[in-house]
């Protein structure tokens, strides 16, 4: 019988693989197997209780400081062991990086930043393509798979009693080719565009960069920050790319996104679409930003704003 | 070679040390204009009748295989899998500064998912010598795979090196790189054996424009097309019965569903005021 092999450098991902893999089960057929890289202390019996059949276990420095070469060389290794045909990893950038590894190593097909997993004879994964515009279905033809996950995709299922032989499996340590010289960790100062609970994005509606002082005392009156669209950023230079929303800058979820002076083409309301609430001020009632919008007001942003803001400070 | 170093910065060091030089290979997809309008269809993707381009996520590794090239001497080689139409993504690069073009084309590369386009891609870096570098974007606009340069990284069985915010080094003669990774948790910096394969993210530099110098040398410069049998790969390695994943179906994302509530009043103070009453209320100030 073939086998799903799991892994995250993550527990608690892993534990969304494995519960997952155990609803795949019914219509799949297939074991499942999670691999435990690292130092294993007593993770394996977690493992068992949200779903694993078996846990193949290595450790090994190497496996350690998140490295892709040494770990997808693993997991290959352990997946040949488990005779498995399908490997669900986490879509966090690490997963990225080890997930087209593996397939490499294994002549997989590979899916990542997949939102949505089926088996319909063949497995089927859903991602975003395009610049975020669309979704992709993709199909995997290949007997083996390797099928990268986003976060929170699949639910934790319950603990249940079990428990279950752990496995070691054997690692070849090769020295990697890449060595770590150091890490420096992000300064504090950069923007905070992307925690940012409330975001005033603003477009060509301002008519020259001084204006941009009438968006910033909204942002501070409000406790926001301010970000732009591409052609403020890239064709204006007014505002730095860190500031850019949309297709070829950030996407953003804040708690509200005040959309000032921006018509809303695709390429920019793409990274908004997570807000939870979306407002905008534009002068035309047919611009597609109120498409989207759960309020508008239509009128000319140098009165409007301004008055905003007094109100805010208020 | 010569001719390389007369032309580089090198010329006026007197180091004519062949060693020195990086033979680069950029690699570039020709992609919709980010500012193309999407349309979906029956589950295909149409563009409309908006120009193709180089990736813009490409267009940072041909700056930086340039930057290279300006810095170190050697020569940048342009290629891309594609359709015929991807000349001209390969010309935008030459315009800029990339000295030699191909075009990997060929009928039965149609459908090639990241196994099969790194299968095809490996063999035409292959064909090229001495290469030392291979530089591509992070990831295609249209695609968004981000995988292909781990996967042609691996057939090559050079290190790949991703999310390059740096090239802080290259000692050509010990044949190493240093780089400043850019990784969710802050910056890294790894040494790595060359040759190597690397992806660059934007931070890196600020690519530039074709001069009308480089324009006029792209338009006269010949762009050989290598087929599938010219790289040594046959019909079943690649296009769709190479592959591990088929084309995919594409669907519009599901619309944000709101139905805007447009704010109105007699003056721009009242329809404020009556916007940050609602704003206040809806407990997202």
């Amino acid at each position: 019988m073939g086998t799903i092999l799991v892994y995250s450098e993550r527990d608690d991902l892993a534990y969304e693989l494995i519960s997952q893999a155990r609803r795949f089960q019914a219509v799949r057929g297939r074991s499942v197997a999670a691999a435990l890289l690292g130092d294993p202390g007593d993770r394996a019996a977690d493992f068992f209780a949200y779903g694993a059949d078996r846990v193949f276990a290595a450790n090994h420095p190497t496996l350690t400081g998140l490295r892709p070469e040494p770990v997808s060389a693993a997991l290959a290794q352990i997946a040949d062991s488990a005779n498995a045909d399908t490997v669900l990893v986490d879509s966090t950038r690490r997963g990225k990086e080890l997930a087209p590894r593996l397939a490499q190593k294994l002549g997989a097909g590979c899916v990542t930043d997949a939102v949505a997993v089926r088996w319909e004879n063949e497995w089927r994964a859903d991602r975003s393509a395009l610049g975020g515009n669309t979704v992709a279905t993709d199909r995997i033809v290949s007997p083996r798979a390797v099928i990268a996950v986003m976060p929170k995709v699949f639910e934790r299922g319950a603990k249940e009693a079990r428990s279950g032989e752990v496995a070691q499996a054997p690692v070849t340590a090769d020295a990697p080719p890449v060595r770590v010289v150091e890490t420096r960790p992000k300064g504090g100062a950069g923007t905070s565009l992307d925690d940012a609970e409330i975001v005033i994005g603003i477009g060509r509606g301002f008519a020259k960069q001084e204006d941009l002082a009438l968006a910033q005392a909204l942002a501070e009156a409000l406790g926001g920050e301010v970000g732009c669209s591409r052609t403020l950023a890239t064709d204006f230079h007014w505002l730095g790319e860190d500031r850019m929303i949309g297709l070829s800058g950030k996407r953003l979820k804040p708690r509200l996104y005040l959309a000032i002076g921006i018509s809303g083409q695709i390429q920019h309301t793409v990274g908004i679409t997570g807000a939870k609430l979306i407002a905008a001020i534009n002068s035309d009632k047919e611009a597609p930003i109120f498409e989207m919008a759960d309020y508008g007001i239509v009128g000319d942003l140098y009165q409007v704003v301004p008055a905003l803001t007094a109100k805010v400070r208020k | 070679m010569l001719n390389a170093v007369a032309t580089g910065q090198a010329a006026f060091s007197f180091s004519f040390i062949e060693e020195a030089h990086l033979n680069i290979v950029v690699c570039i997809k020709q992609t919709p204009d980010t500012a193309a309008k999407v349309e979906v269809k029956d589950g295909h993707v149409t563009w409309g009748d908006s120009p193709l381009v180089v990736n813009p996520w490409d267009e940072f590794a041909v700056e930086e295989a340039i930057r290279l090239k300006e810095k170190h001497g050697g020569k940048v080689i342009a290629i891309s899998l594609g359709p015929e139409t991807a000349r001209e993504a390969l010309k935008q690069a030459v315009a800029m500064g990339s000295d030699e073009a191909y075009l990997v084309s060929d009928p039965v590369l149609k459908g090639s998912d990241v196994l099969a386009t790194s299968r095809a891609l490996a063999k035409a870096i292959g064909k090229i010598d001495g290469v030392d570098l291979v530089l591509f974007g992070k990831q295609a606009i249209d695609g968004d795979t981000g995988q292909t340069a781990i996967a042609t990284a691996r057939r090559l069985g050079w290190s790949p090196l991703t999310y390059v915010a740096k090239i802080a080094e290259i000692d050509p003669a010990a044949r190493t790189i240093k780089v400043e990774r850019l990784l969710e948790e802050g910056r890294q910096t790894v040494t790595s054996k060359l040759p190597a394969v690397i992806s660059v993210v934007k931070e890196i530099n600020e690519p530039r424009y074709p001069s009308f110098m480089g324009i006029r040398k792209a338009s006269k410069l010949a762009i050989p097309i290598w087929s599938a049998a010219d790289i040594g790969v046959e019909a079943g390695q690649v296009g769709l019965a190479g592959s591990g994943v088929a084309w995919p179906e594409i669907m519009p994302l599901p619309a944000r569903e709101a139905v805007c509530e447009f704010v109105e009043g007699a003056s721009p103070a009242e329809v404020a005021a009556k916007l940050a009453d609602k704003l206040a209320a809806e407990k997202v100030v």
